[in-house]
């Protein structure tokens, strides 16, 4: 049927356009990952460049973002720290989806003893005070960018499990999965076809969520001194050199924390809208 | 006529915890012939989708054994019983929750095929289109869409052609037009009875729709509680039901036409009984009209009164 | 015999509703969920409305009863008058006063419509305490009368139990008791035998009849099934794609239908009284989007009689004695060409 002419002008618009609150996270995020990728090649001055005379500057033409405590130039730094964060907070929840979202489907799925050991597992896991745990770990192993990885990644394993089973138990009800049974699908050809393209929407949300989470995690830990050692930068880092020159030079802790702040917030804005666009069709959690 | 499924002392039962258990069915006999539709009909608690389950072995029963084709399903696993997969297929109640919402109609139709182990590609598209072109699909026009982008009828019709794919001796038919409009009923009715026709099928059409069932079924099974109450062919059950249930079923039916009195169902005023805790003989006597002693006491045996005709009842309405 | 369509002599009907609309705003366009609908209710008749799915059955009646909310992008209009007060013009305050003394109403799923966290005699009290101005001890024992009226066997040990406690047909008894609790003047039920099995809607529905009968209620019966619409109602809307098609008794609309729609419905359904195997007469087609309203009849496409007339306008609703339908060759008496 063809649509009416006589349409009263108060129709909903044909459809929709990128409204601000996605567009500017969106933005942002894009911004730093781009800065991220690119550090190497726009021309910025070495990050652990020492050049005590111009400690503590606030910012200027010359330095972006002003100098910190021992005259590294704060822009370069950020930008640096920015792609540390990024690396950790992108490849530790990565690991930790990968192997809890294959433990939470599969006790979703097969239920009985599966379900038992993986929720015990879970439950052992979530018991350890979460820092504690990774600095522990990270102690323990040294500190290094591949530790520190591993080490969130891992705490990242139980809330993962947790989504996918969940996820795994509803939509291994319906009646499509029973239809698949009747064709004689093996139940790998089940788990990975039929359940896994419906979880992932959900899981690729929640995985949003905990990138950003790990990056105040790996933020944490830097600032305890624990995380990535020194030269290279992180945020958490940053935050915690600049501690002591509060008073005198506020910007050297201020802006890396303004801009771990508005990563963070970015990254939990679009991950909403990612759970808004899966949530309501597929009423899954 | 031979059977081509025969299911023998059927037992499904589920734990729901505390010791408990639902006694979902309860040594079922019953046989389905070749080229036959048999209805079966039961309300909520019946069993009657369980049984399909059960038939299909997903899971399997606890007791009792189901003989299809030549081949006793409840010894067989993994490999043997896939391989008998293909000849006995099923459709489901709602249209929509039985194609996976992200896959494209025509996967969702090849699937069977490429588990069932087709390797050709072209050889699945042609037998993919085929099929979509047998149920009245047109194959270019929803090949790449998914399902949500169908109505529940047109949704059947993706269904029907994947249970169609695999060329199946026997279908079994989870109420496959509760879930449907009214108007499209009668189309999706009439395509099971040409699809049944054209690829010599036989039908187990399981519904709680008296007339839905009258008007595709050969014989017909009643259902109560998990129990087999009458088992006759079409016409004799319809006009003279040998079990009071059948009558009370019937009764109760509100017919289409405003000059038809509504009939009494002559049961005893009382809520149906739980599957958790059947009533012990026979499970309708809490309800029955005619109930005596002798029900508490015994279970009907699923007799013959007459050639074709057999009942589950110590006092039936007839024979 | 007094129409269903028109006022009738003896003081007005009780529910009156004039071009009934409901559009929704969404992504695809307004979408025409009720689309102009008129008609009248008089005391102690029942009035079934038959469709199936997007014909705005619920929704009308939801809107009527401010269940359809603004929040939601709904926009609703018409006029809607009960026993002659204007009810969309009232206060939201009146409004609920309203909705609780004079309309009562039973859902089509008893699982959701009870609260499962409170008990079954505070929540049929719950109304007497608020509309009726009972204590709690009155409400209490005017609970319990209420649970002995519409079935319930041992009332008062069901009324502190919990609705999951109960099956499926007690909690719709339990519904119906809600919604009678308060002597209400109009009955509305959505649906209420859809969830139930066949046995237990038959008792529910006689249930119904009885107490609208003892209680002179006027009573709106929702329903897609028209074997239920047969038998209870005693004069029939039928609606098709938001508008209502077809206004008459139920004799009429069973014997003589002068709508396409009704007719084709009535042919394609399965009866016991027919022969098995018997080949039934489909529809073809399926039923409109609303979002996507042509001009012309939104029943043409799948209509057998149609015509250029009929793709070109949509034909409005005429009036033939009490009568009321919308079509250019409406069947029977002074009607109905084949295409």
């Amino acid at each position: 049927m063809s649509a009416s002419a006589a349409e009263p002008a108060t129709v909903a618009r044909r459809g929709r356009p990128i409204s601000w609150a996605l567009a500017l996270p969106l933005a942002w995020v894009a911004l730093v990952v781009f800065l991220a990728i690119t550090a190497d090649w726009i021309g910025l001055p070495d990050p652990a460049a020492q050049e005590l005379i111009l400690r503590r500057k606030p910012p200027s033409a010359e330095y972006l973002l002003g100098t910190d405590n021992l005259g590294r130039d704060m822009l370069s730094r950020i930008i640096y720290g920015g792609r540390t964060s990024l690396i950790v907070g992108i490849c530790a929840p990565f690991f930790g989806f990968l192997i809890g979202g294959a433990i939470g489907m599969s006790a979703g799925y097969f239920r009985g003893k599966v379900d038992l050991l993986a929720v015990g597992f879970i439950d052992i896991l979530l018991a350890f005070p979460t820092l504690v745990l990774a600095l522990t770990f990270v102690a323990y192993l040294g500190q290094s960018l591949f530790n520190v990885t591993l080490a969130l990644g891992i705490l990242s394993i139980p809330a993962a499990a947790r989504v996918s089973r969940a996820n795994t138990m509803a939509w291994a009800n319906r009646d499509f999965v029973l239809a698949a049974r009747t064709i004689g699908a093996s139940n790998w050809r089940i788990l990975t076809r039929e359940i896994l393209p419906n979880v992932l929407p959900a899981m690729f949300a929640f995985w949003l969520v905990a990138v950003s989470v790990i990056i105040v995690a790996e933020g944490a830990l830097s600032f305890l001194g624990l995380g990535i050692p020194a030269p290279q930068p992180s945020w958490g880092g940053m935050i915690a050199d600049g501690r002591e020159a509060l008073d005198v030079a506020p910007h050297t802790a201020l802006i890396p924390a303004a801009v771990m702040f508005l990563t963070v917030l970015s990254l939990n804005f679009l991950g909403d809208m990612v759970r808004n666009l899966v949530d309501p069709r597929r009423s899954t959690l | 006529m031979s059977d081509l499924l025969r299911m023998t002392d059927l037992n499904v039962e589920y734990p729901v915890g505390g010791g408990r258990h639902v006694h979902a069915v309860s040594d079922v006999t019953l046989a389905v012939r070749h080229g036959e539709t048999l209805g079966l009909v039961g309300e909520s608690g019946s069993g009657k989708s369980s049984l399909a389950r059960a038939l299909l072995q997903l899971p399997p029963p606890q007791r009792g054994s189901v003989l299809f084709d030549g081949n006793e399903l409840t010894q067989m696993r993994g490999e043997a019983l896939r391989a008998v997969r293909p000849r006995l297929q099923m459709i489901f109640q709602d249209p929509i929750a039985s194609l996976n919402p992200r896959r494209r109609v025509a996967e969702i139709v090849a699937e069977p095929l490429i588990v069932s182990g087709v390797r050709d590609a072209a050889e699945r598209t042609r037998r993919v289109r085929a099929v979509m072109e047998a149920v009245g699909l047109d194959p270019d026009l929803v090949w790449t869409r998914r399902p949500h982008e169908f109505s529940g009828g047109q949704c059947q019709r993706i269904a029907i052609a994947r249970a169609l794919v695999l060329e199946p001796k026997l279908i079994v038919c989870d109420e496959p037009v509760s879930a449907l409009d009214v108007s499209i009923r009668a189309q999706i009715l009439n395509l099971l009875e040409d699809m049944k026709a054209r690829f010599g099928l036989t039908l187990l059409f399981i519904a709680h729709d008296l007339a839905v069932v009258k008007s595709v079924s050969d014989r017909v099974a009643v259902m109560y509680l998990g129990r087999l109450c009458e088992v006759a062919d079409s016409a004799s059950l319809f006009a003279t039901p040998a079990h009071p249930y059948t009558a009370a079923l019937m009764a109760a039916i509100p017919e289409p036409d405003p000059d038809v009195p509504l009939g009494d169902t002559k049961l005893r005023p009382g809520d149906p009984p739980s599957p958790l805790d059947p009533p012990s003989g026979c499970r309708f006597r809490t309800r029955c009209p005619h109930a005596e002693a002798r029900c508490t006491a015994e279970v009907p045996p699923l007799r013959e009164i007459a050639p074709g005709r057999e009942v589950a009842c110590h006092f039936p309405l007839m024979g | 015999m007094s129409d269903a369509a028109s006022g009738s002599v003896n003081g007005g009907p009780l529910l009156s509703v004039r071009d009934a609309r409901v559009g929704f705003s969404t992504v695809r366009g307004l979408l025409r969920a009720v689309d102009g609908v008129s008609f009248d209710l008089q005391a102690g008749r029942t009035l079934g409305i038959v469709g199936e799915s997007g014909s705005g059955k619920s929704v009308l009646v939801r809107s009527l009863i401010g269940l359809v909310g603004t929040g939601s992008g709904a926009i609703v209009g018409g006029d809607v008058r009960l026993d002659g007060q204007d009810v969309r013009g009232l206060s939201a305050r009146n409004f609920r006063q309203l909705l609780g003394r004079d309309i009562g109403i039973v859902f089509q799923d008893p699982m959701t419509s009870l609260n499962p966290v409170m008990k079954i005699g505070r929540q049929i009290g719950e109304g007497l305490r608020l509309n009726r101005g009972l204590d709690s001890a009155a409400a209490a024992r005017r609970a319990v009368e209420l649970l002995v009226e519409v079935g319930i066997p041992e009332p008062e040990r069901r009324a502190s139990q919990y609705p999951h406690e109960l099956s499926g047909g007690m909690r719709q008894r339990v519904a119906i008791a809600i919604a009678i609790a308060c002597e209400p003047k109009l009955l509305i039920a959505d649906e209420p035998t859809t969830a139930l099995d066949v046995t237990v809607q038959r008792q529910i529905l006689d249930l119904l009849q009885r107490e609208q009968r003892e209680r002179g209620m006027a009573m709106i019966l929702i329903t897609h099934d028209l074997g239920v619409a047969a038998g209870r109602a005693d004069d029939i809307m039928v609606m098709y794609a938001g508008r209502a098609v077809e206004m008459a008794t139920t004799r009429e609309i069973f014997r003589g239908p002068r709508m396409p729609y009704t007719e084709a419905l009535l042919r394609s359904l399965p009866r016991l009284s027919d022969a098995t195997h018997t080949r039934l007469s489909a529809i073809p087609g399926r039923p409109p989007d609303l979002a996507r309203r042509g001009t012309g009849c939104s029943f043409a496409p799948r209509c057998a009689y149609r015509s250029a007339c009929c793709e070109a306008e949509e034909p409005a609703l005429s009036r033939e004695g009490g009568r009321g339908f919308a079509c250019f060759h409406p069947l029977g008496a002074g009607g109905g060409t084949s295409a």
